[in-house]
């Protein structure tokens, strides 16, 4: 081979190279671009809308500036600079926004424009129906059935010296329309644990706590969330639930990434002996609920660094069951006298041991939670127990002569009201401690009917007479162990009865109302009185048990039991006959 | 006048920094062009480098532009018909809202929600499954209260302020046309300013509703950086290869045409039997061959010529010889007569002394071109030795007493005090001395011959100096050369060969040292010998001026400063004054 | 005073002239033209001084002159139409005392002959010593613990003329003078190779001399530096 020859070779080798090589970097012209879809990608924050203030205007009139005034409350929390314009300078300076939001429905009308040419005042009138407040803590108060709805507020308007209107007076706090809350907050679940670690015995459950959640333009709705779950419980749970996030502990960023979420906390965290266990499961738990972060594992870090020394603290994308489900879901029920075990083949099967024997004797069973012992109050009065086995037999744990049917907390401690000396009692069959008093002062000198401990050992529910359930929470532990916390959840207005309570998932609390129209069996939040109406059936009911999102009643006439089924909204029989009362274990 | 020394050694030092550091700045200069001058592989991988570099740096710039464009247009196109959609369903909820107003206000209950909360809540998919879009929009109406919505974080503080002025010029003239902006905003509780397309429009005219998205384009050009990148380094890492398969290339070229550089430097030197090897068939191949038949021919007529000139300087040496012992007996002869010329007739006794003069004459310019004829052949060498110059320079003047009395010329020595050693050939140095002497004599009319000698770190010089007739501009070379007459009309009267000067250059040069002359009409002439004090050790000036000093000191009294120096013989013109 | 001189040349004209110019100062010539034969002339002949030329038919003149110094230390003066150093320094080490260069005046060869053959004439008794070398100059002897060392007259004189004044350093021109007999300087050749020659017999160890020192840049003394 020539030299030329040679050269040429080469030469054609590199114009090759050459145009190989530019044509790979041709090639990503034609084809897709991937292009990362932020928002749908972005699993820690929520597509929200704001309303956004604009300054008063000069031309509007007194109307269209307390309509401005509206808007800029609604943008308050987004953009606090707007209000101030609307306002005169003495009401800058009395006027706060603090304290609870007052919530009306949105079919408020301005009205009254009445002016008052002495005092050169013009008052707009603000009418509308007062639907609920908004906590500081964040707790959605609505408006109970016995308060008034209607509110007016009166806005007083001055001319400034430029004549356009001014507020010169209004009312303290924020005053929203529904939609201006639907549009800012999000009711938000913040899971809390039913104990504190290092107490009586390490958490296992976690208790919702429901707040609405102002959403932050500037943060993601998962740090808003967990900067609320890090300040602890609204007042509803204070001092009854554990938090395994200290105080002063605060989210440098939560950053979404492919197939993690990871959270970035500071603050004090004692990593040697904190309850991982209890703080993750908070953690997955209050994202999980919102629907953020969801499919995706979460990683725990502190200070940019792993959350500990021995490897990153890295949570799974679901919740361990006993968290939150898991509730043990098998079918009881009381039928003359003897509690049966609803088989799968519709069979009923009495229990072992006394509780299986019909009689006459007691009645208002419950279960404890691993099926082992029976309650029951014995037409006596008292509140008896028997173990759950063939040679076990009734024994009385709470004398008495008016108690309430009892209930089985969680740690095994058999509850009840007293209801000729208005006390809540406690006794621990399995240790056979005595029955003693619990503090309970927001019970005192009312008509308790029913006291029933939820599932998660936090929430207690209480029925006074027949007219009105509160909710209240297991505080403090030890010998401070007590009732408190209570307020009022639903009421039956004029003639309409409460029939019965029942404990659904640790959230919610089915309550069965008679009224004239008929049955109605209502699911209340308890937390924030959110209400769902189930859909009624012809037949009468008489008694409720629900576990998680099994929900079973008892007919008045056949004495059969009715699930509800929530994919079809009906009710239908389960093959059981001569029922008195559904029953599950706990609840 | 010490203060005018140290100043000018000042400027002079800062002035020979400067020089310094120019000079040195040259000579890397230089080097570096030398370097590339003398690479043939340097030259084409360079030029190779930025052709490619050229084609590469066109065709990225082009990539670059037509991805970009792709890229931008088509998202501004999308963003276009996303928000001109939603332009149309907010148009709508509006319409629908004014009618709502319209009706008159029945205080109903179950108010239905805002439309303009449906439509936002709609068009961001909130209440949804969480589908966020990617754009964030922005609903102004200032004129009237409660009619303004923003998704994310946008703020009315966000728009561009001149496609907001923009949209309101146009809706004071009717018209709708939306208008586009790219830009980087910071938005509220970001940290930096993200690359935006800010599209806004006019949604109901008459109500002043200004419709912003806001579309974030920072991935496309966080793509477009990375093709960017992607580009850059693909042609950085092609402009490498091209080079290294330009190097690979050349070097396949080049080594072969190095090697035969290399075998021509050595051949030069003198090494003929060097040889290319000879691989294959192709040029290069063929150039070594040529190569080794060149160098075969060459080392052929170089061996002949040396032959030849071997034999022609054996021939030389062998006629001289063989011319000496006749010589030798014509000289005995000639000797035995000449001593008895007395009991001679007078013309036989002049004959004989006529003969034995002419004898000694004869001899004498045998022995010179004998002299002549070894230097010619390369076969003089130093027998060096550690001497007192002085002590050569008396010995020769020593020698040439006789010579000088006979023409009444005196000589004037300058000597200096301490010994002016020098490593040099003693028998050399004499002869050139006696030779410079001889010819002081016979040109110096009688006149007072001077010789100095001088001495420096390095070198010994002896001058010769007479007042003779001098020299005429241009003999100063001449007189070295062989048989030259500075006037061939006049006759000699010591009877020199004609070759003493000529072999005293050689004896000089032999020594690394120079003999040179200068002379001027009237003047006299002066010779100066210069040699090294230690063999072998270049010369760098002279302890002696080649002019000598009175006439010097004249001309700058004269203030003539023109040609101070008439061009020196040989290596030593220009260093005389140092 | 002695005066047999054999004259080993070939030119007939320049020997017929060497014999009228030697006959004229009082030698007794005799001549041999071929070198080959000179060996037998000199055997016969038992001359006290040799001149001998350079280029020679037969065996050439730098045999013949080792050829006698093999035999007989009598001085050889070599007649030589090449003044290149080395065929000077050739012929000087193979044996020859002194040289004259073709052409030469006819006083010059007489000087040299006589300057070769006078130094017999003045012996005195004498006894030197240097390093472990004893010189009896009468005796015109050389020991080295009672081991003879075979010196040619000229080696032998030159020897003396150091070993007389020890640590005296003598120039190459004073020893030329003294040992020669030259009034100028002529050759130091000469010098150096006699004094190589006279260290390759009386050095133990010609390359590290101790007897006869060289001084850099002077000339040559006896006894250690």
């Amino acid at each position: 081979m020539t030299l030329t020859r040679r050269l040429a070779a080469m030469i054609a080798v590199v114009s090759a190279a050459v145009i190989a090589g530019s044509g790979c970097a041709v090639i990503p012209v034609g084809g897709p671009f991937p292009v990362d879809e932020a928002g749908s990608g972005d699993s820690v924050t929520v597509p929200f809308q704001r309303m956004v203030a604009v300054p008063p205007q000069p031309q509007w009139g007194a109307q269209q500036v307390v309509e401005g005034l509206q808007a800029a409350m609604a943008a308050y929390g987004d953009d606090p600079s707007i209000l101030p314009l609307y306002l005169t300078e003495e009401a800058r300076r009395v006027w706060k926004p603090d304290g609870a939001v007052t919530v009306i429905d949105d079919s408020f009308r301005l009205d009254d424009i009445v002016e008052n040419k002495e005092k050169k005042e013009t008052i707009v009138t603000i009418l509308g129906n007062k639907m609920a407040q908004i906590n500081e803590d964040g707790t959605y108060v609505p408006i109970g059935p016995s308060e008034d709805p209607k509110i007016s507020r009166a806005i007083t308007l001055v001319k400034d010296r430029s004549g356009a209107y001014r507020v010169n007076l209004l009312p303290q706090g924020l005053l929203l329309t529904d939609a201006d809350v639907r549009r800012a907050y999000r009711p938000t679940n913040l899971y809390y644990l039913n104990g504190t670690s290092g107490g009586d015995g390490e958490p296992d459950r976690l208790v919702a706590d429901r707040v609405r959640l102002r959403i932050k333009p500037t943060e993601s709705y998962a740090q808003t969330i967990v900067e609320r779950l890090i300040q602890g419980p609204t007042s509803g749970l204070q001092g009854a639930v554990g938090n395994e996030f200290p105080a002063g502990a605060r989210v440098r960023s939560i950053r979404s990434s492919e197939d993690r979420v990871v959270v970035n906390l500071t603050g004090p965290f004692a990593t040697g002996d904190i309850f991982v266990g209890g703080l993750t499961a908070q953690l997955r738990a209050s994202l999980s609920d919102n629907r953020l972060a969801s499919g995706r594992a979460l990683e725990v870090q502190l200070d940019g660094e792993p959350f500990s020394s021995s490897g990153p603290l890295i949570v799974p994308a679901s919740l361990p069951e006993s968290w939150l489900g898991g509730e043990d879901n098998q079918v009881f029920y009381a039928s003359k006298g003897a509690v049966h075990m609803l088989g799968s083949d519709g069979e009923g099967l009495p229990l072992a041991g006394p509780a299986g024997q019909p009689g006459e004797l007691y009645s208002g069973f419950a279960i404890s939670k691993d099926r082992d012992r029976i309650a029951a109050r014995a037409t006596s009065g008292g509140i008896w127990v028997t173990r759950h086995a063939a040679d076990a037999r009734w024994q009385e744990s709470i004398p008495g002569t008016k108690l309430t049917d009892p209930s089985w907390h969680r740690d095994g401690s058999l509850w009840t009201f007293d209801r000729q000396n208005g006390g809540v009692l406690r006794s621990h069959p399995a240790v056979s401690r005595a029955a003693e008093h619990v503090a309970a002062p927001a019970l005192q000198g009312l008509d308790v009917t029913s006291l029933r401990m939820a599932r998660d050992g936090v929430r207690v529910a209480v029925r006074i007479g027949t007219k009105e359930v509160q909710v209240g929470a297991l505080a403090g532990g030890g010998a401070g162990t007590m009732l408190s916390n209570f307020h009022p959840l639903t009421s039956a207005e004029g003639d309409d009865e409460i029939r019965d309570i029942a404990w659904g998932d640790g959230g919610h609390l089915l309550v069965l109302v008679q009224t004239k129209a008929g049955q109605v069996v209502k699911e209340i939040n308890v937390s924030d009185g959110e209400t769902t109406q189930l859909p009624s059936t012809s037949k009468p009911l008489v008694s409720l048990a629900a576990v998680g999102e099994v929900i079973l009643a008892t007919t008045e006439d056949g004495k059969e039991i009715l699930e509800f089924g929530r994919d079809k909204q009906t009710w239908t029989p389960k093959p059981a006959t001569a029922v008195d009362a559904p029953l599950f274990a706990l609840g | 006048m010490p203060p005018t020394k140290t100043r000018r050694l000042r400027r002079r030092t800062l002035r020979q920094i400067l020089g310094g550091v120019r000079r040195r700045a040259r000579r890397v200069a230089g080097g570096a062009r030398r370097v590339w001058r003398r690479s043939l592989q340097l030259q084409v991988v360079t030029s190779t480098l930025v052709i490619s570099v050229i084609v590469v740096v066109v065709l990225g710039a082009f990539l670059s532009d037509q991805i970009n464009n792709s890229v931008i247009e088509r998202r501004q196109q999308s963003a276009a018909s996303d928000a001109s959609a939603d332009r149309l369903r907010i148009a709508d909820a509006l319409n629908r809202q004014q009618d709502a107003q319209a009706k008159p206000a029945d205080a109903g209950k179950n108010v239905p929600a805002d439309p303009l909360d449906e439509v936002m809540d709609a068009i961001i998919g909130a209440g949804g499954d969480g589908s966020k879009t990617r754009y964030e929009v922005l609903i102004l109406n200032t004129a009237k209260p409660g009619q303004s919505r923003a998704s994310g974080n946008v703020t009315p503080r966000d728009v561009p302020p001149a496609l907001q002025q923009m949209l309101r010029r146009q809706a004071e003239k009717f018209v709708d046309r939306p208008q586009r902006s790219t830009q980087p905003i910071r938005f509220a509780g970001e940290g930096q300013p993200t690359q935006t397309l800010v599209i806004g429009a006019m949604v109901n005219l008459s109500d002043g509703y200004e419709v912003y998205h806001f579309f974030p384009i920072s991935d496309e050009e966080q793509m477009l950086s990375n093709v960017r990148l992607a580009i850059v380094v693909v042609g950085f890492g092609l402009v490498l290869l091209l080079a290294a398969i330009a190097y690979l290339v050349t070097r396949q070229v080049v080594s072969p045409v190095r090697l035969a550089r290399q075998a021509a430097e050595r051949l030069a030197s003198g090494k003929l039997d060097e040889r290319l090897k000879v691989r294959g068939e192709d040029d290069l191949a063929r150039l070594a061959t040529s190569f080794n038949e060149m160098a075969a021919n060459l080392a052929l007529k170089i061996h002949q010529l040396e032959e030849l000139s071997q034999v022609q300087r054996q021939f030389v040496s062998d006629v001289s010889h063989e011319l000496r012992t006749p010589l030798t007996t014509v000289r005995m002869a000639a000797d035995l007569l000449y001593d008895a010329r007395e009991d001679f007739d007078p013309m036989a006794s002049r004959s004989a002394e006529l003969m034995q003069a002419q004898l000694e004459r004869f001899e004498s310019m045998l022995a010179d071109l004998l002299e002549i004829s070894r230097y010619d052949a390369g076969a003089a060498d130093l027998d060096v030795d550690s001497v007192d110059v002085r002590d050569v320079v008396l010995r020769a003047i020593a020698d040439s007493e006789a010579l000088a009395e006979r023409h009444s010329t005196r000589f004037e020595l300058r000597l200096p005090n301490e010994p002016c050693m020098a490593e040099i050939d003693n028998r050399r140095v004499e002869r050139i001395l006696r030779n410079l002497l001889f010819n002081a004599i016979e040109h110096g009319e009688g006149r007072d011959v001077v010789v100095t000698v001088g001495a420096d770190r390095d070198a010994v010089a002896v001058a010769v100096r007479d007042h003779g007739i001098g020299l005429k501009a241009g003999e100063e070379t001449l007189v070295f050369d062989r048989f030259w007459r500075a006037d061939p009309s006049r006759a000699r009267t010591i009877g020199g060969t004609g070759l003493g000067l000529a072999i005293s250059r050689e004896d000089a040069t032999l020594h690394g040292g120079w003999l040179q002359a200068w002379g001027q009409p009237g003047e006299g002439s002066q010779f100066r010998l210069t040699l090294p004090r230690r063999a072998g050790v270049d010369l760098k000036g002279s302890p002696l001026s080649l002019v000598p000093p009175e006439i010097e000191m004249r001309r700058t009294w004269r203030g003539q400063m023109t040609p101070v120096l008439l061009p020196a013989v040989g290596d030593g013109g220009g260093h005389d004054l140092d | 005073m002695k005066g047999r001189v054999l004259v080993v040349d070939d030119d007939a004209a320049l020997a017929e002239m060497l014999g009228i110019v030697l006959r004229g100062e009082g030698f007794e010539p005799s001549f041999v033209s071929d070198g080959d034969k000179a060996l037998d002339a000199f055997r016969d002949t038992r001359p006290d001084l040799v001149l001998l030329d350079l280029m020679l038919p037969g065996a050439d003149g730098i045999d013949v002159a080792r050829r006698i110094r093999a035999e007989s230390g009598v001085p050889i003066v070599m007649l030589t139409a090449k003044s290149d150093t080395i065929d000077i320094v050739l012929g000087l080490e193979s044996g020859a005392d002194d040289y004259i260069v073709k052409p030469f005046k006819p006083k010059e060869l007489v000087a040299r002959v006589r300057a070769r053959l006078r130094r017999t004439d003045e012996p005195t008794p004498e006894i030197l010593q240097i390093g472990d070398i004893t010189i009896d100059v009468a005796g015109h002897s050389v020991k080295r613990e009672e081991e003879t060392i075979n010196l040619t007259p000229l080696e032998f004189d030159l020897l003396v003329a150091l070993a007389r004044k020890p640590r005296q350093v003598f120039t190459r021109e004073v020893l030329l003078e003294q040992v020669w007999g030259y009034r100028h300087a002529a050759d130091t050749r000469l010098v150096n190779v006699h004094v190589q020659r006279l260290r390759a017999k009386i050095e133990k160890d010609p390359e590290h001399p101790e007897i006869v020192v060289t001084v850099r840049g002077v000339g040559y003394k006896a006894g250690p530096a």
